[in-house]
């Protein structure tokens, strides 16, 4: 029941969002309707052409009051209908979203699992050595990584990986000679064209990992229940596994904050990596003032989000007993 | 004495406040030692450094080193702004969902879940077009607004915290108004962890603000370290010589340096301004 309740409040969030993105970019000054409209005449369409083209493109009539302009715009949403791109025109934002979804999620994936394995471990040491530089050397070297931007960590890794020595490929998802699909040259390409994007995304988020990671080992040491096992005598390893487990849960509310560093990462390490995901659909359409692809990312990134942080909800409640959702 | 003491425990705090101090001389008297705009020079494109030329020349022969000085002031002025904003914004939310009361309580941290939970560079990206950054503050502005959740929150649940404790009882108990505790009792005790927030938000703000230029979104401003980037990396092709190297490493470096150098300070802040921490060690 209580994660009905949290689904709704979740598909509210993303109508919510979904509806703020279309009056923001409809209410800002410089309508991008009148500018694109002036566009299209000014390439030879007649004023009702321009209109049709507008709702085909946008799903929204123009210079219909703004609310009529919403509901139409919702009834499309409601058929899954995004609208088109402006700049290739005829494709549907449906279409290049799909194109490019499955390409982040994995990446974003992998990346979260690289930074929380490293987040982990370090903040564990950092944690157990905290009267020592080294953990003030862990905490502040990923401190600075994660104040880095991801660009700026992205271009560095490609000079010298590509440039310099000429290990990994500049760009791209896989190589031109294998075919997208299930067999396994074109794993073993994507894995290697995932490296360096992938090294990026752990660059800049295993520094937050380990500080949370570093302050929840803390508080479980100090804890009743770990005095009580350490007098009892039990083992080092039965030790470590009541640490873990009850030091690992509290990132669970880190996950989900996280997950919109690493999206709004995948922005930049896509756009400097060439590589063909949402983030780079982005970027490229916001460059282009393409808005309906804008609108479309914008909301499926968010959605994509809202989803996962409610997954993670639900198995957090599953994984501590004690919160009870 | 304690400050001493701060700073010998970990010499890296002396090197962050010194390279913090280094880019804020650049951005206060960079104007004053560059004024004019660095002068294309046909003869000298992508000289090595030299005398004339510290860190060499770019792609149309001006000098990298007047450009990054002359970065500096844009990139450390839109950055404060932004960290300020980010933190007044952060501690009235977080003061009011922890002090006004459940439904306040709620209804905040609903709108601060969302905007912790959007990926914040992609509401930036949406702002920033449809918007249109004209000036300095506005885009300030826009920096805070995408990144005041987390300190929101964490002040929230301080202030929740330190409503049950007894001093604030007391207050409440001798009559005095909401709003005299929440500026007088409770605002001192959260301001170890604004003054070291601030800092934080400073690294966040920046690390914005060349994004946007990086990526192409605001108007171009000459000389802003992500427009450099963003211009070693594409349409200048420096990338891909070694001979253009400096043209790259120029702005990469300038950028991490700064962010380093506001990292570590902020970890001298932090303990300089939070005395439990120095029982801590």
């Amino acid at each position: 029941m209580k994660y009905v309740y949290r689904s709704i409040v979740a598909l509210v969030m993303i109508f919510v969002i979904s509806s703020l993105t279309f009056f923001l970019v409809r209410l800002m000054p410089g309508d991008p309707i009148i500018f694109l409209e002036t566009q299209l005449e000014q390439k030879g369409m007649t004023a009702q052409q321009a209109a049709d083209q507008i709702q085909v493109m946008l799903n929204i009539i123009p210079h219909q009051p703004l609310l009529e302009q919403y509901r139409e715009w919702l009834v499309q949403l409601l058929h899954g209908n995004l609208g088109q791109s402006i700049q290739q025109t005829g494709v549907s934002v449906r279409k290049l979203i799909f194109n490019a979804l499955p390409w982040t999620l994995i990446t974003v994936a992998i990346g979260l699992l690289g930074s929380y394995v490293i987040g982990i471990v370090l903040g564990v040491v950092s944690a157990y050595l905290r009267r020592s530089w080294v953990s003030s050397l862990i905490d502040n070297v990923g401190s600075v990584a994660h104040a880095v931007p991801a660009f700026v960590t992205g271009i560095a890794l490609l000079y010298l990986f590509t440039v310099v020595w000429h290990v990994f490929p500049s760009g791209g998802a896989y190589g031109i000679t294998v075919t997208p699909g299930f067999n396994l040259p074109f794993i073993l390409s994507f894995l290697y064209h995932m490296i360096l994007p992938g090294f990026t995304y752990v660059l800049t988020t295993f520094g937050s990992v380990t500080l949370s990671m570093k302050s929840s080992t803390i508080t479980t040491l100090n804890e009743d229940f770990m005095m009580a096992a350490r007098i009892r005598g039990l083992p080092k390893s039965k030790l470590m596994q009541y640490l873990g487990s009850n030091s690992i849960l509290p990132l669970f509310t880190g996950f989900m904050i996280s997950l919109g560093v690493l999206f709004s990462g995948s922005i930049f390490i896509e756009q400097t990596f060439q590589f063909p995901g949402i983030g780079n659909l982005l970027a490229t359409a916001v460059n282009s003032r393409d808005y309906p692809v804008m609108e479309g990312c914008f909301m499926l990134t968010i959605a994509t989000v809202i989803v996962a942080n409610l997954l993670a909800d639900v198995l957090y409640a599953k994984l501590d007993p004690r919160i009870n959702v | 004495m304690t400050l001493y003491k701060v700073f010998t425990r970990r010499p890296s705090r002396i090197a962050g406040v010194i390279l913090l101090l280094f880019f804020v001389v650049l951005a206060v008297f960079g104007n004053v030692m560059y004024p004019l705009q660095p002068q294309p020079n046909a003869s000298a494109i992508y000289a090595p450094p030299s005398w004339a030329h510290i860190l060499g020349t770019d792609y149309a022969g001006r000098d990298i080193w007047i450009q990054i000085v002359q970065g500096a002031a844009g990139v450390m002025s839109v950055g404060a702004l932004a960290a300020v904003f980010t933190i007044i914004i952060g501690t009235l939310i977080g003061l009011a969902a922890g002090y006004l009361g459940p439904v306040v309580d709620a209804i905040l941290m609903r709108v601060t879940d969302i905007f912790l939970t959007i990926p914040s560079f992609a509401l930036l990206l949406i702002l920033a077009v449809t918007i249109g950054l004209s000036n300095t503050i506005v885009l300030a502005i826009l920096l805070s607004f995408a990144s005041w959740g987390g300190l929101a929150r964490a002040i929230r649940a301080m202030v929740l915290s330190l409503r049950e404790r007894s001093f604030i009882e007391v207050s409440r108990g001798l009559g005095i108004g909401r709003w005299h505790i929440l500026f007088h009792d409770v605002l001192p005790n959260l301001a170890p962890y604004i003054v070291t927030n601030l800092m934080l938000s400073l690294t966040a703000a920046i690390y914005g603000e060349v994004g946007l230029f990086f990526l192409g979104v605001v108007p171009f401003k000459a000389n802003n370290w992500g427009v450099m980037l963003n211009f070693a990396q594409g349409a200048s092709g420096a990338m891909y010589s070694t001979q253009s190297i400096m043209y790259l490493i120029s702005p990469i470096l300038a950028i991490v340096l700064l962010q380093t150098g506001i990292v570590l300070t902020a970890d001298a802040v932090n303990e300089i301004v939070d005395p439990r921490l120095r029982a801590g060690h």
